[in-house]
């Protein structure tokens, strides 16, 4: 609710919707922050209306001594008072040092300033209470960007006003206390953050602009646009993913898209019952997984150019929608080809299939041992060893577990 | 009313609309109405904040506003501000209240048929 200032009276009347409510028991005690009060009585001096009287206040900023920052000072001139809208409630001021004191109009509403020499500004103070982080609960009753909301003793309960909170702070970073769904608004290179993931769980829907964001410490799921970092999260079905992530536990389907790589690092299967899904979105996007720990499939992609890596432990289904591309396994993966057209490249650099190389090689070479036979053409009967193991393995289909090519 | 007028009369008494030259140089007129200014001319606001508002008021009253707007330029220039009582001055009230947001600028000026070009500087309030 906005101010009502009378210029023929001279008097400025503080509705109590424009001040924010820190305290309802035992006491009802709201806050009035006194920088945003005269920037606003700047504002009305400026209009048609108000151009006509006499200036409110005279103003002060902040000053630099010694390291130091004093508040501003905020002085009512010109015959103005101030009315606070009637109750029994008190009303702190803060932000600067002030003669609000003197220029109240008395009601049953105790007034109390903050008013010292040494006064240190509370800009500075203020933003060390956000914690470099603006705090968002849907189902608090605080909205609005007037300092305290949006800290986390009073958090904002919507994300237009996240958003205007955490600009006007210089701030980058969002903590949500409570799950919530997020539509609109330019949340573009910010990061979003909880501090438990299995109470908090983010919904990007996707009218939302979240374009390089980074999300740590929360379950997520629903429309990203690319160059996203997912951190320490648990991760549902989530689309249009390019980026990292890293050190998260997956239950649900990733649909890559964008044109861009996509990385999981150091990721796990979420939930023995239910296997989760890289859905590769048709082409253009590669797949690097590092540190995989557990199964996994691999979905949609139609475009023979895109090579996708994995390594860890575990296993990677090939589904049949998987039509063309390569896969290169590192580790100890096992995989299961379960594609039914296409051509798709499988080159398994799996332990096992290294050591029993080494081990085919090693035998021959046993085998041969003070018979004249050359390195070179040891190794060259490995070579085809191992081509004569591909067409024995190729022909026991369904299981596909070495280096070949299948059409 | 057909007077002779005095010097005086012919550029502050009398409305140069209502004003009949005759081949003597002299003017018949008829009195000036309450509500015409003695004159008109430009006002010239240089090194002002482009943005911000300003306001002209008659010093003499208090009350008639002669001119309001926004300075777009940084020579800007209000046309044709009346003066309608002597002495002829005005009070300049120049303000910027949207971030950034500037001190206001207060003046009191004397109009002159020539017109007046009034150098302001502003200070950020932020």
């Amino acid at each position: 609710m906005p101010l009502i200032i009378d210029g023929v009276t001279k008097i400025i009347t503080v509705p109590k919707a424009y001040m924010v409510l820190i305290q309802s028991v035992p006491n009802i005690i709201y806050s009035l922050d006194l920088d945003s009060f005269r920037r606003d009585l700047r504002a009305w001096e400026s209009t048609a209306v108000g151009m006509l009287y006499p200036s409110t206040h005279t103003h002060n900023t902040t000053v630099t001594v010694g390291g130091a920052v004093l508040a501003r000072v905020i002085q009512f001139v010109n015959g103005w008072s101030i009315t606070f809208e009637d109750g029994q409630y008190r009303v702190e001021t803060g932000g600067a040092n002030s003669n609000i004191g003197a220029v109240v109009n008395p009601n049953q509403v105790s007034v109390s300033t903050s008013n010292s020499a040494g006064l240190q500004d509370l800009t500075s103070l203020q933003a060390a209470s956000f914690s470099n982080q603006v705090a968002i609960a849907p189902s608090s009753i605080y909205a609005g960007t007037v300092f305290p909301v949006g800290t986390r003793e009073f958090p904002v309960n919507n994300m237009s006003d996240a958003c205007k909170i955490l600009k006007s702070r210089g701030l980058k970073e969002f903590v949500l206390l409570e799950s919530m769904a997020v539509s609109a608004g330019a949340l573009s290179g910010s990061i979003l953050t909880a501090d438990n993931k299995a109470l908090v769980v983010l919904t990007v829907l996707a009218a939302a602009n979240v374009l390089r964001s980074t999300y740590s410490g929360l379950t997520i799921q629903g429309t990203l646009d690319g160059g996203s970092v997912i951190s320490g999260c648990q991760v549902l079905d989530i689309s249009f993913f390019n980026g990292d992530i890293e050190d998260c536990a997956l239950f649900g389907t990733i649909t890559l898209g964008g044109g861009f790589d996509a990385e999981l690092a150091n990721c796990v299967q979420d939930d023995a019952a239910f296997i989760p899904v890289v859905n590769l979105g048709g082409s253009g996007q590669n797949l690097i997984m590092s540190n995989w720990n557990g199964e996994i499939k691999l979905t949609n992609c139609t475009n023979a150019a895109q090579t996708h890596q994995i390594t860890g432990t575990g296993e990677v289904f090939i589904e049949p929608s998987f039509t063309d591309g390569t896969i290169e396994v590192f580790g100890d993966i096992k995989i299961t080809d379960l594609s039914t057209s296409g051509r798709v490249v499988i080159v398994d650099n799996t332990t096992a299939s290294l050591t029993a190389l080494a081990v085919w090689a090693a035998s021959i070479r046993t085998l041969t041992s003070g018979g004249g036979i050359t390195l070179a053409e040891i190794e060259a009967s490995a070579v085809i060893a191992k081509e004569a193991t591909v067409l024995s393995i190729l022909n026991a289909k369904p299981t596909t577990q070495a280096k070949g090519v299948r059409s | 009313m057909f007077s002779v007028p005095t010097a005086l009369q012919v550029y502050s008494g009398i409305s140069t609309s209502k004003t009949f030259p005759t081949s003597t140089g002299m003017s018949n007129s008829i009195p000036r109405a309450l509500t015409d200014p003695i004159f008109s001319a430009d006002v010239a606001i240089t090194g002002g904040v482009v943005g911000s508002d300003y306001i002209l008021i008659d010093a003499n009253d208090g009350v008639t506003v002669l001119a309001t707007g926004q300075l777009t330029s940084l020579n800007h220039t209000i046309t044709a501000v009346p003066v309608f009582s002597t002495p002829h001055d005005f009070l300049l009230r120049i303000r910027k209240g949207l971030s950034p947001i500037y001190k206001q600028v207060e003046l009191t000026v004397h109009h002159s048929f020539a017109g007046v070009s009034i150098p302001i500087s502003q200070m950020i309030d932020e």
